[in-house]
């Protein structure tokens, strides 16, 4: 239990420090080149995985960490104001991940910014309601406003997701006519497969709440849980370095993988 | 959305030089694009070119054109003429390309 423990935090750790690595690269990039994609990005992975996450894990510990059972009305105040600071970073992250899926992949879509909007809209409104409900103190599980604001939480990276898949495959056709270059062909898929295993982080993390009312089966269920969560959080937080952080050993293979498959394809 | 002024160019050749009908050379301009792995709203003169080269002969001897090469190079030339667009910065390869630049 205590390896698994430890495992768990090293995880966490892991995805924290290395999303404010990432995004404050992503900011510098942006601050030379004046585009708005590394911004969003930058700003999306900082504010969810970096800040968001830390103020969150702190809201946690302050309010006595795993297994505590406080009363709403007991929950420290110190708490409060670190899950309100972590929630409003990490939601801000979650829009911005909304705008740069949108203007990166789809920017002449006007379905896809309506779309975007109305998760915006969702993920904020059941914000403000939840919190008016008392949200900061306890989860309000199973409410509207809870499953509004989850329900963006939940999809966000499965979007990222699909459209990094999607240009994945049209790059690997024009790799085929030499018209795409294997390191970034090989970034949609590590970013595809990133926003993927985030999704089902976040997708494991919540299982718990199925079972609020079940205390045996919660107790059960919460060790492989916290494993999972930290082995798909691990695998996001890497292919997010492997991606926009790659180290020369990763490129070098990249590019000798795509030499020898251009070789057999021609042979 | 509005196809690319590559695609509309090659598109407008296809059509005069193939003798196909409008529908047609768009439909089979398309499916060379989609075989390369490109979408019409953001095909290149650069890229379109290429596609037509290796890709559009083989389609338009599937369809029993007549002549499909010097249909290609006449597509081929009209695509010459084109300047290329700008350097697409705004592109999701141009985008994630940067990405991951030092």
């Amino acid at each position: 239990m205590a390896i698994l423990q430890a495992f768990h935090s090293a995880a966490t750790l892991a995805l924290v420090i290395g999303s404010l690595v990432v995004g404050i690269k992503l900011l510098g990039l942006a601050r030379r080149t004046g585009q708005r994609p590394e911004l969003l990005l930058g700003g999306a992975i900082l504010c969810t995985g970096g800040i968001g996450y830390g103020f969150l894990i702190a809201a946690f510990t302050a309010a006595g960490g795993a297994g505590a059972t406080v009363a709403p009305d007991q929950v420290p105040y110190s708490a409060v104001v670190l899950a309100a600071i972590g929630r409003v970073v990490h939601n801000f992250g979650v829009s911005l991940y909304l705008v740069f899926v949108v203007s990166v992949f789809r920017p002449r879509a006007r379905w896809a910014w309506g779309l975007a909007g109305v998760a915006g809209g969702l993920l904020w409104l059941g914000f403000a309601v939840g919190v008016a409900q008392g949200g900061l103190r306890f989860e309000g599980v199973g409410s509207v406003a809870w499953f509004s604001e989850q329900l963006v939480i939940w999809l966000y990276p499965v979007w990222n997701g699909f459209e990094s898949f999607r240009y994945w495959a049209l790059m690997r056709r024009r790799a085929a006519f030499g018209l795409a270059d294997p390191l970034v062909t090989n970034r949609f898929l590590l970013w595809g497969t990133g926003s993927i295993s985030a999704a089902l982080a976040i997708w494991t993390a919540s299982l718990p709440f199925a079972f609020m009312a079940d205390t045996a089966t919660l107790a059960a269920i919460t060790p492989p849980i916290r494993v999972l969560t930290a082995a798909f959080g691990l695998v996001a937080v890497s292919c997010s370095f492997l991606a926009f952080l790659p180290p020369t050993w990763y490129r070098r293979r990249v590019l000798e993988t795509a030499s020898a498959v251009g070789r057999a394809a021609t042979t | 959305m509005a196809d690319s002024a590559a695609f509309l160019c090659a598109f407008s050749a296809l059509e005069k030089l193939a003798s196909l009908s409008s529908a047609e050379a768009r439909f089979t301009l398309r499916l060379a694009l989609q075989q390369a792995g490109f979408e019409a709203p953001s095909v290149s003169a650069r890229e379109m070119a290429v596609v037509v080269e290796r890709v559009l002969p083989g389609e338009l001897r599937s369809k029993k054109v007549a002549q499909p090469e010097q249909v290609c190079r006449g597509v081929s030339d009209a695509l010459a003429q084109l300047r290329d667009d700008a350097p697409a910065t705004a592109l999701p390869d141009a985008v994630f390309g940067r990405l991951g630049g030092a």
